[in-house]
């Protein structure tokens, strides 16, 4: 295993930065030029040697002679690197102490053994609860001011009682002095009536985490997609299991599968990437991926929601309230999310329920959540609740319902086939793409016009219309656009099966975007590619878009500051540059009437 | 340590820089050719699958070694950098309660604010660790820069579980360290793992090497008989000498490097 991250956590003034300052001190991996500076800043404060001034390196913070923020420091024993994280006592930088704390592999509770556990132990006791750390070790420190071993002993099982409640095991107890050396690395004297090892040892005897990542079912996290020549790498990192070539993949939360056709990696592609490992990843076939989306293999596939509950540690200010909007973040998925309910809130010194409003930093919610756009992830998931790009609350997923769960397809008795007999055409969706100004709403509202005339049911579906009405909520980035196209694909497919002849409008640039939406139509579906340069439709602009998008008033506008990606086979390809307005209307009904006539002819039994 | 947490730095550094070149774009990458620095633009080739996409500062006192121009000249063509050397104002416009032998980190932070005004970057990559230098070790991996720049220590935000700052202010910028949780060790054995190119006066040469390379007017070789890589890593697992105890800037005073990363330094 990797070397141990060890957290040291505890109640303000406890001891916690001393102790540390002792195990690097004892362990011989402080700088002599750092012990002289800790002896001196000491010596001339009035304090005789302070090993937290080792840690404490901010002027202000050695002033007021507290802990501002996480440190990370090392030290070796028994050949093993360990890595020190000390985190703040005071109430105010829980949230430092979150930051410290969640990717440790142990942790030391530092209590005086005087004062007992108070406040701030209480709250770091809960916070090792929610973390789940594997190894706690109970430091009773300050034994030099006790002369009653009972008392420490007390004061001991008063801390385990607290760890066993939140379900935390103690590894050890172990009575300590981090400003003399007692037990850290040196046993004491002073402590006759205890016999067992020293902190030092019962570090080094730290269970080694086994890592069992790589055993549980396939998670990979996609960050982004990048363009290598004609590749494109779906990259992430393996968060959990493994995946080499040949493996099919399940993209979530579309459902989509995918091959993987290699492995990329520089400088050399690897074979296979297990738990840990970043991949980019080469499919078979385009599909629609992006970061936010989560892989797995077929089998053991995560949860698809839109409802769900939080445990979540609340680090800000302001607590939470009904029916905000805030950001919610599993893994790489960045999702809107609305508080619909607030079931409970605990106070962490005491476990006890808080009355809503009462609360301060700290408390522990369970919330209830909708997202906007499904999300897929699995049961206890770690998450974050995000305010303004901040992260404020860490939270686990403790109870996620599957989408769609209650929700069961109605099956119709009447087949489109029947309806495509009775018409004498079949209704299919006919996908024009193209850049802004092309001219595809042009061309559709002129076709419309025409199949009318010709006795067909004919509806245009435009992305500006759209925009205005069914997708009014959605905004302009990726995932918005993501959710518009899958809204106008499902609609179209609606229209098409009852009977229309549907024309959608809509510059949908991504190829992966409109293989989506050919998922959701099905056969019906035709890709039309209104072709005009760039130069051509920025000449045109007729809503004057192009000029404001390269004045900066619009960012990511498909063609100026974002990218279209042509069409590679279209079933159909109208080019308004070549040719006029009516040659493209009349190309475009003679094809859809054709191609609406060919899929009403009845279907031979013998093809399937 | 082991070979296993060089893969788990590597892994999360990687994790780290994907996500930050996808959230704060556009972005670039400070490059002061040591290793740093140097390791950290190796992570990005990784991250990356070869060329680096983001463009590559030097922030130029024109008081960097030589061998050091030489170095960046090299590597700038071999990797196929998109490179950019910004020039350093002056002393004439710095701080001028801040300490002689500060001043020239104070020009690397007026030429930062300028790189970051003329690029309109909203993300700056930056190689520190967090046991180069206590300050940096109060640091965030994703660590927020307010309009002017500065650092406010008082003020982190959250950072766990991989989760990290996803937005700045318009105007505002994020540092991202993905070096942060290395150690000087850590560099040394991955550049040694790697075979990552090096600035040849790290290594000693009549008994004399660099171990941290600032500007030469501020920066002093120590003494060392270490000529090779595997010597340094020989050297620093037996030495208690603080890395930067060369660089004359930071003896001054205990609050000068506060000072001067209040104001934005690296």
């Amino acid at each position: 295993m990797a070397d141990p991250r060890i957290v040291v956590l505890g109640h303000v003034d406890h001891g916690k930065s001393t102790l540390i300052g002792r195990l690097l001190y004892d362990t011989g991996s402080l700088p002599e030029a750092r012990i002289a500076e800790v002896v001196a800043s000491s010596r001339r404060r009035g304090l005789q040697t302070e090993w937290s001034f080792a840690l404490d390196a901010l002027q202000d913070e050695r002033d007021q002679a507290v802990t501002i923020d996480t440190t990370r420091v090392w030290f070796t024993l028994a050949g093993r690197r360990f890595a020190i994280i000390d985190a703040p006592g005071h109430e105010e930088f829980l949230a430092n102490a979150m930051t410290g704390a969640s990717d440790a592999d142990g942790a030391i509770l530092v209590v005086d053994a005087e004062r007992g556990v108070e406040d701030q132990t209480r709250r770091h006791i809960y916070l090792l609860g929610l973390l789940a750390i594997p190894s706690v070790i109970v430091a009773l420190n300050k034994i030099d001011a006790v002369d009653d071993p009972q008392h420490v002993a007390a004061v001991g099982e008063a801390a385990r009682a607290a760890l066993d409640a939140v379900g935390v095991a103690v590894q050890a107890i172990v009575p300590i002095s981090a400003r003399d050396g007692d037990n850290v690395v040196q046993r004491s004297t002073r402590t006759p009536w205890y016999d067992g090892p020293t902190l030092a040892e019962l570090l080094g005897a730290l269970a080694a985490t086994e890592d069992v990542a790589e055993r549980e079912p396939l998670r990979i996290w996609v960050q982004d997609v990048y363009r290598r020549g004609e590749e494109r790498l779906v990259v992430g990192s393996v968060q959990s299991g493994s995946i080499t070539v040949g493996d099919v993949v399940r993209i979530a939360p579309s459902g989509e599968m995918a091959e993987v056709a290699a492995l990329r990696g520089w400088p050399t592609d690897p074979a296979l990437a297990r738990a840990g490992d970043p991949v980019a990843l080469v499919f078979t076939t385009p599909v629609f991926v992006d970061r936010g989306d989560l892989l797995s293999h077929e089998t053991d596939r995560p949860v698809t929601a839109r409802s769900l509950h939080l445990r979540a540690c609340w680090f800000d200010r302001e607590p939470p309230h009904l029916d905000e909007t805030v950001r919610l973040r599993v893994g790489s998925a960045d999702v809107a999310a609305q508080i619909t309910a607030v079931l409970d809130a605990t106070d962490p010194r005491t476990l006890a329920p808080l009355e809503h409003g009462s609360a301060t930093r700290g408390t522990v919610y369970t919330l209830a959540l909708r997202t906007a756009v499904p999300v897929a992830l699995d049961e206890g998931a770690r998450c974050a609740i995000v305010r303004r790009g901040v992260p404020i609350a860490a939270a686990h997923a403790v109870q996620v319902s599957a989408q769609g769960a209650n929700v069961y397809a109605a099956s119709h008795l009447l087949g489109a086939q029947e309806r495509a007999e009775r018409n004498g055409y079949a209704g299919l969706v006919v996908w024009m793409t193209g850049l802004p100004g092309a001219g595809k709403t042009t061309l559709a509202m002129r076709a419309e016009r025409e199949l009318f005339r010709r006795g067909s049911n004919v509806y245009v579906l435009d992305g500006d219309t759209l925009r205005s009405g069914l997708s009014a909520d959605l905004d302009f980035s990726a995932e918005g656009r993501r959710e518009n196209i899958r809204r106008v694909a499902e609609v179209a497919k609606l229209l098409a099966d009852a009977g229309t002849i549907v024309l959608v409008s809509l510059v949908s640039p991504g190829a992966p975007d409109r293989a989506r939406a050919r998922a959701i139509v099905g056969a019906a579906f035709h890709e039309t590619f209104v072709r005009a340069s760039l130069a051509t439709c920025e000449a045109r602009d007729p809503k004057d878009l192009y000029r404001r998008a390269r004045a900066g008033e619009i960012p990511g506008f498909t063609g100026v500051g974002a990218p279209y990606d042509e069409p590679e086979s279209p079933d159909l390809l109208l080019d308004t540059e070549r040719y006029d307005i009516d040659h493209c209307v009349a190309e475009l009904v003679g094809y859809a009437s054709s191609a609406s006539r060919i899929a009403a002819l009845p279907t031979t039994p013998a093809r399937s | 340590m082991n070979d296993l947490d060089l893969d788990r730095l590597e892994s999360k550094a990687i994790a780290v820089i994907r996500d930050a070149y996808r959230l704060f774009s556009p972005a670039c990458v400070l490059w002061s050719m040591g290793k740093d620095s140097t390791a950290l633009l190796w992570l990005m080739r990784k991250a990356f699958l070869g060329p680096v996409p983001l463009p590559v500062v030097l922030l130029d006192t024109g008081m960097e070694l030589p061998e050091v121009y030489a170095f960046r000249d090299r590597i700038a063509a071999e990797w196929e950098l998109d490179f950019r050397n910004e020039d350093c104002p002056s002393e004439d416009a710095c701080d001028p309660s801040l300490p002689p032998q500060s001043r020239a980190a104070a020009r690397k932070s007026e030429g930062l604010r300028n790189a970051i005004a003329r690029g309109g970057y909203r993300a700056v990559f930056v190689g520190i660790r967090r046991d180069e230098q206590a300050t940096r070790a109060k640091e965030r991996i994703v660590s927020p820069r307010a309009l002017d720049g500065n650092w406010n220590v008082r003020e982190q935000p959250p950072e766990f579980w991989g989760y990290t700052l996803s937005d700045v202010p318009h105007g505002a910028h994020v540092r991202v360290h993905p070096l942060l949780a290395w150690t000087e060790l850590d560099v040394w054995r991955y550049t040694r793992r790697e075979n990552i190119p090096i600035v040849p006066l790290y290594l000693a040469r009549d008994g004399y090497r660099y171990r941290s390379l600032g500007e030469k007017n501020i920066t002093l070789p120590i003494r060392s008989d270490a000529a090779s890589i595997d010597a340094i890593i020989a050297e620093l697992e037996a030495t208690h000498e603080p890395e930067r105890a060369g660089r004359t800037m930071d003896q001054e005073s205990e609050a000068s490097f506060e000072q001067l990363r209040a104001g934005g330094y690296m």
